[in-house]
């Protein structure tokens, strides 16, 4: 087996892993090559990064549209819970 | 022996660590006072329970898992709601992949990506493609979408998630894989329909 061919479907476990973890410089090597041969896997990887950030940015609409930041009434409301048992 | 002393500051939880248990609060109940209370009561729990940490996880993790046992605590009293299920969600999987691969795992080609013709910058900005990422993302198979979420939210670490969601952590990346393949197809589909673009 020729240890540089990578089918899509490993390619893709591999951009997802390279976002989490680093690769071994096989797996790098591995992924480079395919990347540069298969134009499919190489829009995979855009979209990816792209789904990430645009959750990043705006996160909330990873959650049904609710806002995700806890209101700043909200958290002073327990701030002062927690102050109060903090100093007794 | 010396007794050592763990670094946890109750004081500062609430600014920092605030919002990241809110969002995890709110991938378990779409109520958003609910999810509130949890968070509250999390902190509360974690202030009386200060002496059992043991530093053998971070702060955040630590109150993570108080949280996550509250809100479990919540399903099995309240017995007429149903927690958003988690487990067991992977099962039939390699069905989903042969969705997209043939044998040897290559793309099939009514199913392989194809150009969005986007600029990623001005995709961040797109309002079409923001609401076809909201829809699809909830078209997702339970699981599905915690694992993209859950990935996103730094400090959690893949242990906890993979814990959580009751899949091996060995193979994590390859999870977020088989979502994102499902979410992208989705989101391409839509996206390429509105262009005219699909066919
Ligand atoms: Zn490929």
């Amino acid at each position: 087996m020729n240890l540089m061919v990578l089918s899509c479907q490993k390619a893709g476990q591999l951009i997802e892993k390279k976002q989490v973890k680093n690769l071994t410089i096989l797996e790098k090597l591995q992924l480079n090559v395919h990347l540069r041969i298969c134009e499919r896997c190489a829009d995979y990887e855009k979209q990816s990064v792209l789904i990430d950030a645009m959750l990043k940015k705006h996160p909330k609409q990873a959650l049904n549209g609710q806002e995700i930041r806890l209101s700043d009434e909200i958290k002073q409301r327990i701030q002062k819970e927690l102050d109060k048992r903090i100093k007794k | 022996m010396l007794s050592k002393t763990y670094n946890l500051h109750p004081e500062d939880w609430v600014n920092k660590y605030g919002e990241k248990l809110y969002t995890y609060a709110l991938l378990k109940s779409k109520n958003k006072e609910q999810a509130e209370d949890w968070v509250q009561e999390t902190f509360l729990a974690g202030l009386g329970a200060k002496d059992s940490f043991r530093g053998d996880s971070s702060e955040l993790t630590w109150l993570y898992s108080i949280l996550k046992n509250k809100i479990a605590q919540f399903y099995r009293k309240a017995s007429t709601k149903q927690e958003v299920p988690l487990n067991g969600l992977f099962a039939d999987q390699e069905n989903d992949l042969s969705l997209f691969f043939n044998e040897e795992g290559t793309w099939k080609e009514h199913s392989s990506p194809r150009d969005w013709q986007l600029d990623p910058a001005m995709a961040l900005e797109n309002k079409e493609l923001g609401q076809i990422l909201n829809h699809c993302l909830d078209n997702l198979k339970p699981g599905q979408k915690e694992i993209i979420v859950l990935k996103l939210m730094e400090g959690l670490g893949s242990k906890f998630i993979c814990k959580d969601l009751g899949i091996s952590d060995t193979n994590y990346w390859i999870q977020i894989h088989r979502a994102k393949l499902q979410l992208r197809a989705c989101i391409e589909k839509k996206w390429l329909t509105k262009q005219g673009k699909y066919e």
